[in-house]
This record gives C-alpha cells, sequence and structure tokens, in this order.
C-alpha cells in the first residue's frame, strides 16, 4: 500500500485479464496479424504464400506480438502427408514444455516436443486446417501428463492458415482464472475493493469486494458516481470533497473517511487516481477502498489512552510539585554548608522516586544556647501527609524541648513520650472511625484504599549534641541506623550504644534510652542518614552500609579535604521507594569559621 | 504473588499469623486490618507472628508488629514473634524490636 500507483496498476491489470478470460486479446491481435501479413489489400492467395514464405518477415511481426504465437511450417514425407511441423517463426512469450522460448523455438519439431501429438484429435485439425484453409478454433482442452505438462492446466488454441503454413496461438486458461482467484483471495485478505468511475458517462464499475465493503448485493449493481458517497458519515463530508479537488488537479487522493453501512459504523481508505481530459476536467477515476475498521478502531482507542496517560502525567506533575513545595516549607534544605559553632553542616534529601510519597525523614542542626550544637537526623514510618505532620510536630518538640534539657538520651525519651502519646491519640481517632462502620464495609474500604499504609506511628531517630570546645559528640539513637564517622579515609559506624539498645519510638513510653560518647578530631567527618540511604528490599543492611562505606572512602581517598557537598552529591538513596536524609559535619578549629 | 497474610485461630487459643513476601507500605493497611478483624471475640490467649516467609519489611511493615503487640497487650494476650530471616532479624535489631519482643537468633533452635 506504500506505493500505491505501482499496485493499482498491477491490480487493474490482473482485473482486466481476469474479469474476461474467454476476450482474448491474442485471439484479436492473431487476427490482426494476419491482415498485416496478407498486405493491406491481399490480391490473391500467392502474394500471402510470398509473404509467409519469408519467414524472417513473419518473425519480425511476431517478435511484436503479445501472447503465444507460432508460425509452424509442414514437414512431408515422399508421399506428401504431414508428418510433423517444424517451428518457422514464435512470438517472444511464446515457450514450450522444454522451457525454449520465442525465437529459440525456430527449428524446433512439433514430434520431438510433443512426441504424442501425432495422431491426436488435435493433429488432425491440424491436417484439416491446412487442407481447407479455415480456422478453427479449439475449444478448452487439458493436456495430459505424457505431454510433460502440469497435470490440469488447460489451454485453447487458433489454428490458421497463412499461405501453406500453420499460424497457431494458444491460452491458457487456468492461468487466468487462477489470478483471478488470487486476485480475490488478496481482495479479500486486505479488505481490498476496486472501483472505475467514469464521470462523463457515469458508468460505475466494482469489484466483487467493493460490494462486500458496501454491504451491497451485486445484483443491484454500484452506487451512482457522484460528488458523494451516499454511504459517507455527514461530518466527514469534507474529506472526500477534499479528495475530489484533490483529483481535478491531476493529484493522487488518499484519504480515509468514515461510512455507515447497514446500521455499523466502518472506516475506509481510498486511494485513488485521476484522468484529465485535454481541457483538464476530470473524466474518470480509479481508485482502490480499503476497510480499514480494525486498524482505525485500534488507533482511536490507542489515542484515547495516550490521552488519559497525558492526563494522568499532568496531574502527577501537579502532584509532585505540590509535594515538593511542602516539603521545601517543612523542611527546608539548606544548599550550602552551614556553619555552626566548631562544625560545619551540610545537608542533602532524596526524594523518593514515587512521587506521592511525601516523606517523613527529618533533621535538625541548630547551635544550642550553651554553646553547644545539636544534631538530629529521624524518619517517620509511612508516608504521606500524616507522616510529614508528624515529622513536623517531632521537629518542633525537640527544637521545644532543648530550652529544657540539651542531654541526648533525656531529649530522646521525651520524643518517645511524645510518639506514644500520638499513637494512643490515633487509637482513639481510629475507634471513633470505626464505630459507623460496623454499618456498611464501603466506608472501611474507602478508608483502606485512601492509606494502605498501617496507622502506625513509630519512628526513629539519632540525636546528638556535639561541643566545639572539647570536640566531644555525646549522641543516642532509637531503632536508627548507627551514625558513620570517616577518620583517615576509613569510614565505620560508631561504637554501638550501651545496652539496651534504643529502642523504635512511640513503641513503649518508658522505654531507656541511654547516651555514647566519642571524641572528633580535625579532619573527621561525621555522617547522619536515614535507612533509605542503606535499605533496600532484595540486599541485607549490611552489604547497603558496605555499598554507602565504599562510596565514602573512595571519595575521601581521592580528595581528603573535599567540600561536604560534593562528598554529598556522590551519595545515592538504596531504596528508590523511600525518601532519605543524609547530614555530613566536619570539625572546625575553633578560631577557623569560615 | 501470595496473599501477605495468613491468619489461623488455633483450639489452644492461639491466634496464629503468617506474613509473607514484602510487608511495605502497599499492603501494611490491609494486614493490620486483617488481623483487627481475626482477633476475636472470643479474644486469642497468644498472639503469634510467623516471620519465616517475609523477605522484606519496610518501616510501616515494622509497624504492623508494633500495632500487633500493642493489641496484643490491650488484650492480655501473650505476643510471640517467631522465624525472621537474617535480613528481617537485622532490622528488627537495629529497631529495638527484638529485645522488646525476646527474638530469637535466626540459626537458633526453632519454636514451632
Amino acid at each position: 500500500m506504500e506505493a500505491p500507483q505501482t499496485y493499482l496498476d498491477a491490480l487493474r491489470r490482473l482485473l482486466a485479464a481476469g474479469r474476461r478470460p474467454s476476450d482474448e486479446p491474442t485471439g484479436t491481435q492473431l487476427d490482426l496479424t494476419v491482415g498485416l501479413l496478407a498486405g493491406p489489400a491481399p490480391t490473391s492467395i500467392a502474394d500471402v504464400g510470398a509473404a509467409i514464405d519469408d519467414a524472417g518477415r513473419v518473425q519480425q511481426i511476431l517478435d511484436v506480438v503479445p501472447g503465444e504465437v507460432t508460425l509452424w511450417a509442414p514437414v512431408r514425407d515422399e508421399t506428401g502427408t504431414v508428418v510433423d511441423f517444424e517451428v518457422e517463426a514464435a512470438s517472444p512469450e511464446a515457450v514450450d514444455i522444454l522451457g525454449r522460448r520465442g525465437r529459440e523455438l525456430i527449428g524446433a519439431r512439433v514430434t520431438t516436443t510433443y512426441p504424442a501429438a501425432l495422431g491426436t484429435e488435435r493433429w488432425r485439425v491440424y491436417e484439416r486446417v491446412l487442407a481447407t484453409g479455415r480456422a478453427v478454433h479449439l475449444p478448452p482442452f487439458t493436456y495430459g501428463p505424457q505431454e510433460g505438462i502440469r497435470v490440469g492446466a488447460q489451454y485453447s488454441m487458433k489454428v490458421h492458415r497463412l499461405g501453406g503454413k500453420l499460424m497457431i496461438s494458444w491460452f491458457a486458461h487456468d492461468e487466468e482464472a487462477l489470478r483471478h482467484d488470487r486476485l480475490r483471495q488478496t481482495e479479500r485478505l486486505g479488505n481490498l475493493g476496486w472501483g472505475e468511475w467514469d464521470l462523463r458517462t457515469g458508468h460505475v464499475e466494482w469489484s466483487e469486494q467493493m460490494y462486500a465493503i458496501y454491504g451491497r448485493d451485486p445484483a443491484d449493481g454500484p452506487t451512482e458516481v457522484g460528488a458523494r458517497d451516499p454511504y459517507i458519515l455527514d461530518g466527514d463530508e469534507p474529506i472526500l470533497a477534499g479528495a475530489l479537488e484533490a483529483l481535478a488537479r491531476g493529484e493522487r487522493a488518499d484519504v480515509t473517511y468514515r461510512v455507515r453501512v447497514n446500521g455499523t459504523l466502518k472506516y475506509v481508505r481510498t486511494v485513488a487516481d485521476g484522468v484529465l481530459d485535454t481541457t483538464g476536467r476530470l473524466i474518470k477515476i480509479y481508485g482502490i477502498v480499503q476497510d480499514v475498521t480494525v486498524r482505525e478502531t485500534a488507533r482511536t482507542r490507542l489515542a484515547a489512552v495516550e490521552r488519559r496517560l497525558e492526563e494522568q502525567q499532568r496531574s502527577l506533575e501537579a502532584e509532585h510539585r505540590l509535594a515538593s513545595q511542602l516539603q521545601g516549607i517543612i523542611l527546608p534544605i539548606p544548599a550550602e554548608p552551614i556553619n555552626l559553632p566548631g562544625l560545619r553542616v551540610a545537608l542533602r534529601y532524596l526524594p523518593a522516586e514515587h512521587l506521592s510519597h511525601v516523606g517523613g525523614d527529618w533533621y535538625h542542626a541548630a547551635a544550642l544556647p550553651d554553646g553547644a550544637v545539636l544534631l538530629a537526623v529521624g524518619d517517620v514510618a509511612g508516608h504521606g501527609i500524616r507522616a510529614a505532620t508528624t515529622m513536623a510536630q517531632l521537629r518542633h518538640a525537640l527544637r521545644a524541648l532543648t530550652v529544657m534539657s540539651t542531654d541526648p538520651a533525656v531529649l530522646m525519651s521525651h520524643l518517645n513520650r511524645l510518639m506514644c502519646d500520638l499513637a494512643t491519640e490515633m487509637a482513639t481517632e481510629k475507634a471513633t472511625e470505626m464505630a459507623p462502620e460496623k454499618a456498611g464495609d464501603i466506608d472501611r474500604q474507602v478508608a483502606e484504599t485512601r492509606s494502605a499504609d498501617a496507622p502506625n506511628s513509630t519512628a526513629t531517630a539519632v540525636i546528638a549534641r556535639y561541643d566545639g570546645a572539647t570536640r566531644s559528640l555525646t549522641w543516642t539513637q532509637a531503632g536508627h541506623p548507627v551514625p558513620l564517622l570517616t577518620r583517615d579515609g576509613a569510614t565505620r559506624p560508631l561504637p554501638e550504644l550501651p545496652d539496651p539498645p534504643g529502642l523504635l519510638l512511640g513503641v513503649r513510653p518508658d522505654a531507656v534510652y541511654r547516651n555514647a560518647t566519642v571524641h572528633l578530631d580535625l579532619g573527621d567527618v561525621l555522617l547522619l542518614y536515614t535507612d533509605g540511604l542503606v535499605e533496600h528490599r532484595r540486599r541485607s543492611l549490611e552489604e547497603g552500609l558496605a555499598s554507602v562505606i565504599r562510596t565514602v572512602d573512595d571519595a575521601i581517598g581521592s580528595r581528603p579535604h573535599q567540600p561536604l557537598t560534593a562528598l554529598l552529591a556522590r551519595l545515592h538513596r538504596a531504596n528508590p521507594e523511600d525518601d532519605t536524609c543524609v547530614l555530613a559535619a566536619r570539625p572546625l578549629a575553633t578560631q577557623d569559621q569560615s | 504473588m501470595d496473599q501477605p497474610v495468613t491468619i489461623r485461630p488455633e483450639p489452644d487459643g492461639t491466634l496464629h499469623i503468617e506474613l509473607a513476601g514484602d510487608i511495605d507500605y502497599t499492603n501494611s493497611g490491609a494486614v493490620v486490618n486483617a488481623i483487627d478483624a481475626e482477633a476475636g471475640p472470643p479474644e486469642p490467649q497468644v498472639i503469634r507472628i510467623d516471620l519465616d516467609a517475609v523477605t522484606f519489611l519496610d518501616s510501616s511493615g515494622i509497624g504492623v508488629l508494633v500495632i500487633t503487640s500493642q493489641l496484643a497487650v490491650s488484650l492480655g494476650a501473650e505476643f510471640k514473634v517467631l522465624r525472621p530471616g537474617r535480613n528481617v532479624f537485622e532490622q528488627l535489631r537495629l529497631t529495638g524490636l527484638v529485645d522488646l519482643f525476646g527474638i530469637a537468633q535466626p540459626g537458633a533452635a526453632r519454636e514451632d
């Protein structure tokens, strides 16, 4: 279909051949040839005989004759009986069973090529034509297998006498029938119809499949020619009008429009060429019509799906923008490192890839009234607005609590009690929510779909207090990954806390938290991070941690005093579903505040 | 994929819960609801969670254990967590829940 002209031509030719199996063009050609050979005014048989005797002249004429035509000269024995024929001239399409073609046949003997021909009914016909001069048209016959021809192949034959010789032409009937069948098959398979419209006579011709496409009985004939397709949908008329204009300009038309056939909507594609007369008037249209309903329907559906996806994409983007704005309001992340008393701190926040996961990760880094610095990183379980709200509460509570105490373990106990209170509140809320749900499961289902997270209010955190004067770091954690310390190019977790291990926040109000203290050297780098950095569904925490340690070691090994932001830029979260917060800190010499 | 949770009340008053696959933000809410729905009456004397088939717990998956332990406390039932894999055990250790729930180290004699 991409080269419609070639196809159109082929189709037209095939149709012409297939439609008129009995109208042998070669037969007409033969008669014309005989006339030609006889000259414009044949006066006597002798003249014709003289012409025929000139085999070279006959061959020149047969060279331009279509179809299978040969000139046979009889070969007689001493009694004058015809015992064979010798081919004296042959048209280019003439072929024998040995595959010889055209001029290659010259000199061939019929009994050599077709040994069984002698004595057959056909042989007697040859003799009769030769004797009487009356041309004979042999009805279709089938060559037998002994004659070396494809079994069942049907031929008909015309035998003329020319001078003392025979002019013979063949038509392979089943070749044409076969072509016709193949064509019909092609049309049916491709849902292709072929039509011809003569605008002067109003004559319209349709192929069989055309009737099938338009659901018309061939007995009723095609629809009349006109500016409109009577089946076309009103809305698509301009498409057809445009096609007619293109044809009138001498251009090819290739249009797809909708038609309604017996109440069913169909898409038809028409590729058509027009014939213009010398005045430039459109006089004839040839066209192929294809039923492309299946393809068009699929395309329309696909377009609808694409449109929906696009809309969804847009709303996701809007949601993402909103989430990032919210994140920025609740937890602004400074782009540049911040200098606190005796400590430089840089932060990096890696949002979850899943846009709806507004994170519960948070950090805190601020100078304390006593001249020390408080650092914290935490992670609230779950995602979404609830987690973000809890995160904001914890962060603000921590800031407020530092007025009463700056001891990390004490602060952690307070945060734990706060989380336990939140858990109780949440359980109460849930109980009140549950009560009316007993009436119907639908509300419950709605509530479930709204949040797939367990209604859980646990959190993890690490809190550290750094005293720049003594360069000592006191820290504690609650269910949180242990901070990493890089010293002399090697990174390892801080030594574990004394027992009991800090329990997840929000589980037991009486959980106990203990501090540990570590001395920091100038050049050390401290990393506080949330589990998104190391936690991965299919990898152990140890593997995740080892990978982070490798990254940090490589970075620091290649450039020991590189800026903290550059170091953080090399870290990637292990879990794309979880957001991640990383805090890096490097001690400053007390007078060095730059 | 397998059901993330299978719950079976046993004749001795134990509510046996088997978790499977990844327990995370996508299914933890449904798991908690399913456990809630099966927790009586009659109230179980023991709530037992088997983690043998669990491949991953995110923070909300850990929340399932915490919430179920609180449910057990409110019902006056004993709470047991069995057979965590190595990675799950490591997560529970990190959060301090190993001590709280009295979970045995993986590879230690199993209590079936």
